[in-house]
């Protein structure tokens, strides 16, 4: 029995570390600027294509840190071209913006690449086949939780340790007294956006690993998966955003196993809408009131 | 007096919708040398759109409601239309992948062969009313939880049960229904629609988009979407004033989704098939755009957005996507110049933005110096096209750059961006069309009191 | 006796470690017009959250007309709250206290309490929502204006009339209710002549200065046809003439269209003024009730506004 369910769950564990890579970046964003940011599923795509032709033209040791460095420096465009100039908008219109964004970075995509599946390079030594207990997998299943372990740690050290991470902190509790508090809130939020998409560029290069190929709108599920388990550990919460999601990732990854492909998109989203109606605020979300 | 007055109305709108329908049937009947195949399409795929545009128009500009379920309800719709009239005799070749599948009727086959023409469209128009209902009912049940989420997170929800939807209508086991993951087709189409030899493959969109969306405007304007506006203005407020949140949502949510679910149906009928995989999320956002061109809280920018929409992304901009060589070199120059000349006037638009906010490029910060980089980076830009186009004209190559398959849908975007960050009222803001004359004319009074 | 209104018992709101309304009992008799004074924070608006339904109180019990609307039931979290006093009597599935009473005085307390509330010492809980209070004929303003600014002063007068409709949806959308619309629309009218705001009756709400905008939100109270009317704070940011004309135009309304009125306010020569009755409310409980010239004397309301030296 576990011997079956094992690769799954391995699977699982495996695409769910990625999911909280991603879902670090959507859960960081909306604490600070109360925005789904609807383009991060899409920047997770263009850091694959980014590295789809780096690996190409150069060796991995220079193209892995070119599609970071690469990937991080749109994420700050995007913010500072369609966010930045909605700071005091309407919520409604930045998210309409975003959207905006993600039709887009995927549109570009689509135009750049002719739309034609790119196969993703072979990452050496992650790439290789192991043996664990039995059933053979890539080794990027084994090293991804580890991984999204050490990145969250340091995260975290980040945001409690350092100034900025308390400016980030501040800004989060209450947008508008931290700007008061002379905080540069346009720096926290470049900040933000920079912490999200690195994280979201290694999470590219473990996801595609396992999928081998990039195309345009390859981004959109993951990205909005992702989402789900940042509201699923409570909106703002980075533990929170982890632990949905490995735990959308291994329920997903069973439910394939269960032989049920067509109802694991929509698990996770009734999984969302079950968390929502339950418990509004997610795991480890905190209870907001409106004064009257 | 105002008896009087309403009735004239009335009789204004109900001239101007008749000679709507008989300009399209002019349309539809001359040949096809004078009128554009691809106009007919543009006005089709419009009329649709504009339905769902004004049925999410409803939710998210009337009740203030941030729902992104839209593509869920128009698969429901589309489904339902489409499993009630494939053909009795084409159901074995549409299902064939399940022996047996198919309802074993079809609504419109039935009437259209009792009673003809008059049949056919009582019909369509029964299972577009039956397909509203499907999509109104799991809109009830989907409200029960959802609509108790604020904001964004009604938002997601939404979305993630749209995405249900699409999958448990793919599910194999329901395939003797939905025919499972793939294609539905052979049913009644717009073009099933004649008199005689009169076409009206494209007045029949027309008249069911026309007649859905003046019962979304009569519901507006009643005192039921008066107080979907307070829900919409001041949630806290209107609950005080004694409006039921709860049915009041609700109620919104529920009408928007039957005529998500009309239109739904009716883009089956303008494909002539119909496959789940095509309501992704992303077809919600374009909706979604839709309605934010044409100015969230107008059902007349609404209307008027989805034609734009529609026009630019199947027809004006059609030329981009395609790979072009000049014919000989006037048409260069006449390319160049037309180029040259929009980058001046967005140059100059521009600049007289800033001009007029008063904002200056070189300022001086405290005892410094400073310089307002975005505009100079705009500036630098302009002149960089400005001289690459020189360049172009000068060079002896005849092919347009960056035309290729897909720039179309990259323009389309930008412009879309544009809109969004800078014209965020849309065309219309929160008027209608004929608001704008009533303005005018109070604005006049106004002047006139003055003096 | 006259005719009791409004019966405010034991009412009790805790916001985590804060009580912010502490035991407040209080009457409104029909006719009256009754200020709740205190000092900032004293928990004035978190009163009339409970009254009109907006929170749900962690106990106590508040009567319209004879009527209980409110009957507090502690459920999940608010079990652990502090209650007050007399919790026995508003939570489910309790009886009254054991001591003190003979068994005939509790069986008689009992049903005088079964007649007051059929549903009391069951399990139903009573904890309507803000609209269902005012659908029984209590209508509210807010401290911090809030009208419905897209919409002009005429229509944000008419959205208050939606609740006293007979039409359903169908009728509305094909317009067989225009006789009630048009009766909607006169009722309207008399209303903005009655709050003196008829020349604007098509300007944006939001556009007029900040006393007219007071007086829209009362009109618009007004137009759901309350029996009692709570004004919390109507003179805030009003020079002394416009808060001379607001207390003209309250007695007014009370004495042309019989309503009750509640108010809270800070302006004192509003209060003595126009009340009837007045409460001062401080952290959270009720320190004086009275007539104005009792409250203007008594020594609790002025330590309580001037504070009291520690050492004294």
């Amino acid at each position: 029995m576990l011997e079956q369910i094992l690769p799954y769950l391995l699977a699982g564990v495996s695409v769910g570390g990625q999911y909280a890579l991603i879902a670090i970046g959507y859960t960081m964003v909306y604490g600070i600027l109360r925005l789904i940011n609807f383009a991060h599923g899409d920047i997770f795509t263009v850091s694959g294509f980014v590295m789809v032709y780096a690996a190409a033209t150069m060796p991995l040791t220079l193209s892995i840190p070119l599609t970071i460095v690469l990937t991080v420096a749109l994420a700050v465009l995007v913010e500072k071209v369609a966010y930045r100039p909605l700071r005091t908008a309407p919520r409604m219109s930045v998210m309409i913006s975003a959207i905006g964004m993600s039709y887009l970075l995927q549109n570009s995509m689509w135009y750049l690449t002719g739309g034609l599946p790119k196969q993703y390079p072979v990452l050496p030594w992650i790439s290789d086949s192991v043996n664990v207990a039995g059933s053979s997998t890539s080794r990027v299943t084994v090293v991804t939780p580890f991984l999204v372990v050490v990145l969250v740690a340091g995260l975290v050290l980040l945001i409690k340790r350092t100034k900025i991470g308390m400016a980030m902190r501040a800004a989060s509790r209450d947008f508008e007294t931290a700007q008061l508090m002379g905080i540069k809130i346009n720096n926290v939020i470049s900040f933000t956006f920079v912490v999200g998409s690195f994280l979201a560029a290694v999470g590219s290069m473990l996801y595609f690993s396992n999928y081998a190929t990039v195309t345009p709108t390859i981004g959109a599920m993951p990205g909005l998966k992702a989402f789900v388990a940042a509201v699923f550990g409570g909106i703002g919460s980075i533990p929170g955003a982890v632990i949905g999601g490995f735990i959308i990732g291994i329920c997903e990854s069973l439910i394939k196993g269960a032989g049920l492909t067509t109802f694991s998109d929509a698990f996770t989203f009734a999984l969302l809408i079950v968390i929502l109606a339950v418990k509004p605020t997610g795991l480890f979300g905190e209870n907001l009131t409106e004064k009257v | 007096m105002i008896k009087k007055k309403d009735y004239k109305k009335t009789w204004i709108a109900l001239l101007i919708a008749a000679a709507i329908l008989i300009l399209v049937v002019v349309l539809d009947n001359l040949p096809s040398k004078v009128v554009p195949s691809m106009l007919l399409t543009v006005l089709q795929k419009g009329a649709i759109y504009a339905l769902v545009a004004v049925s999410m128009n409803l939710l998210n500009g009337f009740t203030g409601l941030f729902s992104l379920g839209q593509a869920g309800f128009m698969l429901l719709g589309a489904y339902t239309y489409a499993v009630l009239t494939v053909p009795v005799a084409r159901q074995a070749s549409v299902y064939q992948r399940y022996p047996g599948g198919g309802l074993g009727f079809s609504v419109t086959e039935s009437l259209g062969n009792s009673m003809g023409q008059l049949g056919l469209f009582l019909g369509v128009v029964l299972c577009l009313i039956l397909a509203g209902c499907v999509a109104g009912l799991f809109a009830w049940f989907i409200g029960l939880p959802v609509l108790k989420l604020k904001s964004d997170y009604l938002a997601i929800a939404t979305l993630g049960f749209a995405e249900i939807i699409r999958s448990v209508v793919q599910y194999e086991g329901l395939g003797p229904v939905t025919n499972g993951s793939n294609l539905l087709y052979g049913f009644t189409g717009f073009s099933d629609f004649h008199m005689g030899e009169l076409k009206l493959t494209t007045m029949m969109p027309f008249l069911f988009a026309g007649a859905s969306i003046l019962i979304v405007v009569l519901l507006i304007n009643s005192t039921y979407g008066r107080a979907f506006k307070a829900i919409r203005d001041d949630e806290v407020a209107a609950e005080a004033m004694g409006i039921n949140l709860a049915r009041h949502k609700r109620m919104s949510f529920v009408i928007s989704s039957f005529f998500a679910g009309i239109s739904g149906a009716m883009l089956a009928m303008f494909q002539a098939s119909v496959q789940a995989t095509a309501f992704k999320a992303a077809m919600t956002y374009e909706i979604l755009l839709i309605v934010v061109i044409g100015g969230i809280g107008s059902v007349t920018g609404s209307v008027l957005g989805s034609f734009l929409f529609v026009g630019c992304s199947e027809w004006w901009l059609r030329f981009l996507d395609n790979e072009t060589i000049l014919k000989n070199f006037s048409a260069k120059v006449q390319f160049c110049a037309l180029l040259a000349a929009l980058i001046a006037v967005v140059v100059g638009f521009g600049l007289l933005r800033l001009k007029r906010s008063g904002r200056k490029i070189i300022f001086r910060s405290g005892k410094r110096i400073a310089v307002d980089w975005g505009p100079v980076l705009a500036l630098a830009l302009a002149a960089l096209a400005l001289g690459w186009d020189v360049w172009f004209l000068l060079s002896s190559n005849l092919k347009l750059p960056l035309l290729r398959s897909g720039f179309r849908m990259v323009v389309f975007s930008v412009v879309i961006m544009i809109v969004v960050l800078f014209f965020r009222k849309g065309i219309m803001g929160d008027q209608e069309l004929w608001d704008l004359r009533r303005k005018r004319r109070s604005a006049k009074a106004k002047a006139g009191a003055g003096k | 006796m006259r005719e009791n209104v409004l019966r405010v018992e034991n009412a009790t709101m805790q916001f985590g470690g804060v009580v912010a309304v502490d035991n407040l009992n209080l009457e409104i008799n029909k006719g009256e017009i009754v200020s709740l004074i205190g000092p900032n924070g004293a928990g004035k608006t978190t009163a009339f959250n409970v009254i009109t339904g907006v929170y749900a109180p962690s106990n106590g019990r508040v009567e319209f007309c004879g009527e209980t609307i409110v009957r507090n039931h502690p459920q999940g979290k608010m079990k652990k709250l502090y209650k007050g006093q007399n919790p026995e009597l508003y939570t489910t599935g309790l009886r009254l206290p054991d001591t003190g009473i003979t068994p005939e005085e509790r069986t008689l307390l009992e049903a005088d309490e079964r007649e007051r509330d059929p549903a009391a010492f069951t399990d139903k809980v009573l904890c309507p929502t803000p609209d269902r209070i005012t659908n029984l004929g209590m209508a509210r303003t807010f401290q911090n204006i809030r009208l419905w600014k897209s919409q002009t002063v005429f229509d944000n007068i008419l959205i208050a009339k939606h609740l006293r409709r007979t039409s359903n949806l169908f009728s509305a959308t094909f317009r067989m209710n225009r006789r009630e619309e048009e009766a909607q629309r006169a009722d309207v009218e008399r209303l903005l002549d009655i709050v003196g705001l008829g020349g604007l009756r098509d300007e944006l709400a939001t556009s007029l200065p900040y006393g007219k905008q007071r007086r829209l939100e009362i009109a618009r109270a007004l137009a759901t046809e309350p029996k009692l009317l709570l004004l919390d704070e109507p003179a805030a940011g009003m020079n002394p003439q416009e808060t001379n004309d607001l207390t003209e135009f309250i007695a007014r309304i009370r004495s042309e269209l019989g309503l009750t009125v509640f108010l809270i306010e800070h302006h004192m020569d509003l209060v003595m003024d126009i009340s009837d009755r007045i409460y001062v409310l401080d952290f959270g409980g009720l320190i004086a009730k009275g007539t104005p010239a009792d409250i203007q004397n008594d020594q609790r309301v002025i330590d309580a506004y001037l504070g009291v030296a520690e050492d004294a």
